[in-house]
């Protein structure tokens, strides 16, 4: 296990260096922010004196040095736009939409799993019918189309909940719904996939005929080996959500971190777009350890020795 | 059969929706404040960047600044400027020596007094490069002292003389309290927390900018707010603001998409507004280069003719927007001669024209295009130019992308584009699309030229304005650009919300705004 650990805390770093330098140059590639912040009037002259106040006039590699030097500190850099430390703001919007990804992804198990479970339980029944509509819609358009729809007929059409903003569960709803579909309509064909084989397999017919009530049977038996899966899968989930809150985000004014990393990128406000990548890394970086852990844990024959 | 009864009832359950989303369907929407009666809250285009009104970008400060600061002379609703901190100005004969007395008795947001001293500061702010001023390109370049010969008199002595510079003045220079910005660490800092002398305070301000809330400052010199307290929401996505409107979230919302104009219209409790920016969205052409066929004035001429403007406004900006004959809006105080009229629209004219020119059968040329502008908009003009013969290929740019290109004079042959007035004189966008030395002129003719340096040392509205009816009439029968339509913000507010929008600009002005 220490082993174990220590490969994945090398292989996180590595991981990190390559993303550092990648979004480093790549932002820089992207445009020169003096020609966007400074006015037309401003000559050649004033562009370059403000360049040099950002510290972008010095060669990339010298400012990728002077930048992991600083990063180590936590130190990000001040955001050119807002004049406060980069790592800040991140972290000012990075609640927001763990709020929002993590309800979109408990909205989708606690949605997906059990309708996949009672149409792998009854066959041609009115859940199964229900959750092959369900599957087809909420993986038929992105969404940001969702959301739109959703705006307008429960926000403005019926005055239900509010059309975006922040601060309440009233605020949560609608997003989460728009967000969560998607995955649960994932989660809910493979449930019932894997569930139905699991099903007619002898083990389960097994446990019928010794007389095991049929709840248990679906929910003790046949459920903990239909789920391995699915949590794979509900993982997964977690960066594709996060990268279509994106655009959920943007419909409902949400003041995520999606939201700001495609402002940063448009307002070439290189530190804050290099700290968000970099926290965003981490952040997947996390996740997908604790994915292996969580394997580790359900299914015993996979070990990190 | 339970499955063509579950189809069946999201069927019916789609045409619900459906019926629901069918445009044309008016909702109930209200005219009761958001909040309350003290509370007018706005939705805004684009987060708040940044607080410190000398530093930020102008398209950023327009929207807070005459809420949170103040300025010597302003700008009255039309664009006139009227004194607000200075109660007069001298301007030597020269245009280099501008004195102002100060207005007494007026008191920053933390108590302490306005005095000569805080202009000379905040001058300062600007010039000192670690403040990282966007506005330092206007003031560097000219000012080359600032005297306070007593605490109510300012002296600004220029380098070279500018007759906008009262505008530069009125359209740039929030005033700061000089001590509190000395007892600040770095000036990074001011943006935090920032003071001024406007009729507003800041209250709170979301980190990233996401909302922006102000409250009434009752020792403001000038005439007291109606409203109490003012919240700024930041709601990027345009359909989202109009969505916000329609269900009563927020009592005004700004820059509207065109196509929502027409719906937001038949709505009952709101009024709509189109707001003339004094912005001309034209297409720049880069006429300096001997090769191309764009340096021949009869090409020209053929491709403004080439263009149904009229259809053009019609159709792409839903009506929003006017015919424009030159570079200078017709929403400037002074400068706009009303005389000069779009080129009509004459096919044939513009065959002969070309084929006079040398082009009979046309030639292929490439358009860079500014990508926040309405797509359908360069689509239009290329289609009117593929029926001269004139093919062009279009080349869409992030506005990023598109504004480096532009600055540097590697946006040719033609680029489309447009940018909003922030001093209420045509100097801004003339001198900069088209005198020789413009950052965004690939244009020269020495007849502007000479206009530019005569208007650079008169002072004062009529003066100036004659001037730059001179100049636009060369730019017109030079077509010197080919000039689509005047620019428009649409705005939209409840019926009970009092508030007169900033005219031929886009600054936002919610000082005497209030309820019915």
């Amino acid at each position: 296990m220490p082993a174990f650990l220590l490969r994945r805390i090398g292989s996180a770093l590595v991981t990190l260096l390559l993303m550092s330098v990648l979004i480093f140059v790549m932002v820089r590639m992207v445009g020169d922010p003096a020609h966007l912040m400074m006015p037309p009037e401003a000559t050649e002259a004033d562009r370059a004196l403000f360049r040099e106040q950002l510290g972008l006039n010095d060669p990339v590699p010298v400012q990728y040095a002077r930048f992991l030097s600083t990063i180590v500190r936590g130190d990000f850099g001040n955001s050119f736009h807002f004049g406060v430390p980069a790592l800040s703001i991140v972290e000012d919007r990075l609640g927001p939409s763990l709020l929002l990804t993590l309800s979109a992804l408990a909205f989708a198990i606690f949605t997906g799993v059990p309708l996949g479970i009672a149409a792998a339980v009854k066959k041609d029944g009115f859940a199964d019918q229900f959750s092959k509509i369900f599957a087809a819609l909420g993986q038929a358009a992105p969404p940001f189309f969702f959301a739109l729809l959703f705006i307008r007929l429960f926000s403005v059409g019926l005055g239900w909940l509010p059309t975006g903003g922040y601060g309440s569960w009233q605020h949560l709803v609608l997003p989460v719904i728009a967000l969560g579909w998607y995955s649960a309509a994932g989660l809910c064909r493979l449930t019932q996939a894997n569930l139905t084989a699991v099903l007619q397999s002898e083990y389960v017919k097994m446990a019928r005929i010794k007389g095991v009530p049929e709840h248990v049977v679906v929910l003790k038996h046949a459920l903990k080996n239909a789920a391995l899966p699915v949590i794979t899968f509900a993982a997964s989930q977690f960066g594709i959500l996060i990268g279509g809150a994106v655009s959920i985000e943007a419909v409902f004014s949400w003041p995520g971190f999606g939201s700001l990393m495609v402002e940063s990128i448009n307002q070439l406000d290189f530190t804050v777009v290099q700290a968000a990548v970099i926290v965003s890394t981490l952040l997947f970086i996390v996740i997908n350890f604790t994915v292996d852990l969580l394997y580790a844990l359900i299914d015993p024959r996979i070990s990190h020795v | 059969m339970v499955f063509s009864k579950v189809i069946k009832a999201l069927l019916a359950g789609g045409v619900f929706a459906a019926s629901v989303l069918a445009s044309g369907v008016v909702y109930a929407t209200t005219d009761k404040p958001a909040v309350d009666r003290d509370t007018l809250v706005v939705g805004v285009e684009k987060e708040f960047q940044n607080l410190d009104g000398l530093v930020t970008i102008s398209g950023d400060s327009l929207r807070y600044g005459w809420q949170i600061y103040d300025t010597l002379y302003g700008f009255d609703l039309e664009g006139k400027i009227v004194p607000r901190l200075a109660t007069s100005v001298t301007i030597s004969p020269d245009s280099k020596v501008f004195t102002y007395k100060l207005r007494k008795g007026v008191k920053f947001h933390n108590g302490t007094q306005f005095t000569s001293k805080d202009v000379k500061a905040s001058v300062e702010h600007i010039l000192d490069p670690k403040s990282k001023s966007t506005r330092r390109p206007y003031f560097a370049p000219i000012v080359d002292s600032i005297e306070t010969p007593d605490p109510y008199t300012v002296v600004f002595k220029l380098k070279v003389p500018d007759g906008a510079f009262q505008n530069k003045v009125a359209g740039y220079l929030y005033i700061l309290p000089g001590d509190y910005l000395a007892s600040l660490g770095n000036p990074d800092a001011f943006a935090q927390a920032p003071i001024s002398l406007g009729p507003y305070k800041v209250k709170r301000y979301a980190p990233g900018g996401s909302e922006l809330v102000l409250e009434r400052f009752d020792d403001f010199w000038g005439e007291k707010p109606k409203i109490k307290t003012l919240i700024f929401k930041a709601i990027t996505e345009p359909v989202s603001r109009v969505n916000a409107i329609l269900r009563g979230e927020i009592d005004v919302a700004v820059v509207l998409p065109f196509p929502d104009y027409d719906r937001l219209k038949k709505e009952a409790g709101l009024d709509v507004i189109s707001s003339p920016v004094a912005s001309p969205l034209y297409i720049r052409v880069y006429t300096d280069d001997p090769a191309s066929p764009f340096s021949k004035r009869e090409v020209r001429q053929a491709l403004s003719y080439a263009i149904d403007t009229n259809a053009i406004i019609k159709s792409v900006l839903h009506g929003v927007g006017e015919p424009l004959g030159t570079f200078i809006s017709n929403y400037y105080p002074y400068g706009a001669k009303k005389s000069i009229k779009a080129y009509p629209y004459d096919p044939k004219k513009a065959k002969e024209l070309l084929a006079k020119a040398g082009y009979p059968s046309g030639f292929e040329t490439t358009l860079n295009i500014q990508g926040d502008l309405p797509k359908e908009l360069s689509e239009t003009v290329a289609a009117y130019w593929g029926q001269i013969g004139v093919k062009v290929k279009l080349n869409r740019l992030t506005y990023a992308a598109f504004q480096r290109l532009n600055n540097t004079h590697a946006s040719g042959p033609l680029a489309l584009s447009q940018f909003t007035n922030a001093l209420y004189d045509p100097i801004h966008p003339v001198g900069g699309a088209f005198s020789k030395d413009g950052s965004w002129s690939n244009y020269n003719n020495p007849d502007v030229e000479a206009l530019l340096q005569k208007v650079n040392s008169v002072s004062g509205a009529q003066q100036r304005g004659e001037i730059f009816e001179q100049v636009g009439q060369i730019l017109h029968d030079d077509a010197a650009g080919f000039f689509l339509s005047e620019y428009f913000y649409i705005y939209a507010k409840k019926k009970s919300v009092q508030w007169d929008v900033q005219k031929g600009s886009g600054f936002l002005n919610f000082r005497t705004a209030g309820w019915k």
